[in-house]
């Protein structure tokens, strides 16, 4: 049996079926020039596993986790934001956004038992949190920590926006018009509010896994 | 779990995986890491069209694949090689041989063509079977086979000649 790239190749992946691969078997233990072969091979292998590592734990991944829960209909923040907001930094200050009255469910605009935990406590993308979840987190352009987060209550469900100021966790934005439809589909203009409202936080990019865990850790006390 | 739910979760477990395919394929971090992005926003806009059950990986690359071909490749910004030379966990012992061989074979794997890069990329990074790899690229499983050889024969060849040696001797 002659030994060629192609035999050896599938031996390695042991790709052959039973009767090849016993038969290559065979053949390798008389046949010194093809096994130095297939350690070569073998050797390339490894060394290529070790020379492309898997990319991961960075700014990137965490956005890209913060998008593909967004949905299929990312607002529009977030879709101009994202691939660019390792550099960029938008300058911004916001003296206290006013939610519309009626856009604010009942026992939101300071959050309850449920959702102040999860605020404190819980990684963006647990979905632990009973029907409450944070997306991502970001501190403000006035140094204060926020987070985008979705929550569910019996006055509606939505997305919305809190920040911690000294008197702890504050829901500054709140949008019900934001919820995906059974369909996967949002109405016209959803998000708008949240939208609005993220730009006039202004502030940095949003925080990777690394350090929102500190921050947690921190009890969101600055660094 | 609702489908939407396990179609995300899948998603974002494979963003790693993903990223390295396209680094395979566009050959810069950069460039790999716009067309994830890309790749990602697609999947999302026609998840409807993925099948639950089937591979979302190989949906995924498939989908990059096209992306690349059709459009990012035309607009490549940037260029920058791969460094990916981070030898990660090892013993100790033969970590110089080691390092060389790494070297020695991004170099290599740099300079092969695109189709054994991919099949590269899949069988021996990924650990996807003949048949999978296959339907990734859309190609029979014959060709994965003959690609595989050419591209691991290249890279064995221009493996330091002792390595093999040195290997065996262990």
């Amino acid at each position: 049996m002659e030994l060629n790239d192609e035999l050896l190749s599938a031996y390695l992946d042991n790709a052959l079926d039973e009767d090849q691969q016993a038969a290559v078997s065979a053949a390798l233990a008389t046949d010194a020039g093809a096994r130095l072969r297939l350690e070569r091979m073998q050797a390339a292998d490894r060394a290529l596993r070790a020379s492309l590592p898997l990319p991961q734990g960075d700014k990137f991944e965490a956005m890209m986790t913060a998008r593909i829960q967004m949905g299929r209909s990312a607002p529009r923040w977030q879709r101009t934001v994202l691939p660019w907001a390792l550099a960029a930094s938008v300058a911004g200050l916001v003296a206290g956004y006013m939610l519309p009255r009626e856009q604010s469910p009942a026992g939101l605009s300071a959050p309850d038992a449920v959702l102040a935990r999860v605020l404190d406590e819980a990684p963006s993308g647990d979905v632990a949190g009973q029907g409450t979840s944070v997306v991502l987190s970001f501190q403000a352009g006035d140094g204060r920590y926020c987070r985008l987060f979705r929550a569910a209550r019996d006055a509606g469900s939505g997305e919305g926006l809190a920040c911690r100021g000294t008197a702890g966790w504050q829901v500054v934005a709140w949008d019900a018009t934001t919820t995906t439809s059974t369909e996967g589909f949002r109405a016209a203009g959803a998000g708008m509010l949240i939208d609005g409202a993220m730009s006039e936080l202004g502030g940095r990019p949003a925080m990777d896994a690394g350090e929102e865990v500190a921050a947690i850790k921190r009890g969101w006390s600055k660094p | 779990m609702s489908t939407n739910t396990a179609f995300s979760q899948q998603l974002v477990e494979l963003i790693p995986r993903l990223r390295r395919f396209a680094r395979s394929l566009t050959r810069s971090a950069a460039d790999a890491d716009d067309l994830t992005q890309a790749a990602i926003e697609r999947a999302l806009v026609h998840q409807a069209s993925w099948k639950p059950g089937t591979r979302l990986d190989s949906w995924v690359y498939r989908i990059a694949q096209n992306l690349w071909r059709d459009d990012l490749r035309a607009h490549r910004r940037r260029a920058e090689p791969l460094d990916g030379l981070e030898v990660a966990g090892e013993d100790g012992r033969d970590s110089f041989v080691r390092l060389i061989e790494v070297g020695e074979v991004a170099d290599s794997f740099q300079g092969l063509p695109e189709e054994q890069r991919l099949v590269l990329s899949l069988v021996v990074l990924d650990g996807l079977s003949y048949q999978e790899a296959a339907n990734v690229l859309e190609v029979p499983v014959g060709t994965v086979m003959s690609r595989l050889a050419r591209a691991r024969g290249r890279l064995a060849a221009q493996m330091p000649a002792s390595a093999g040696r040195l290997r065996a001797a262990k």
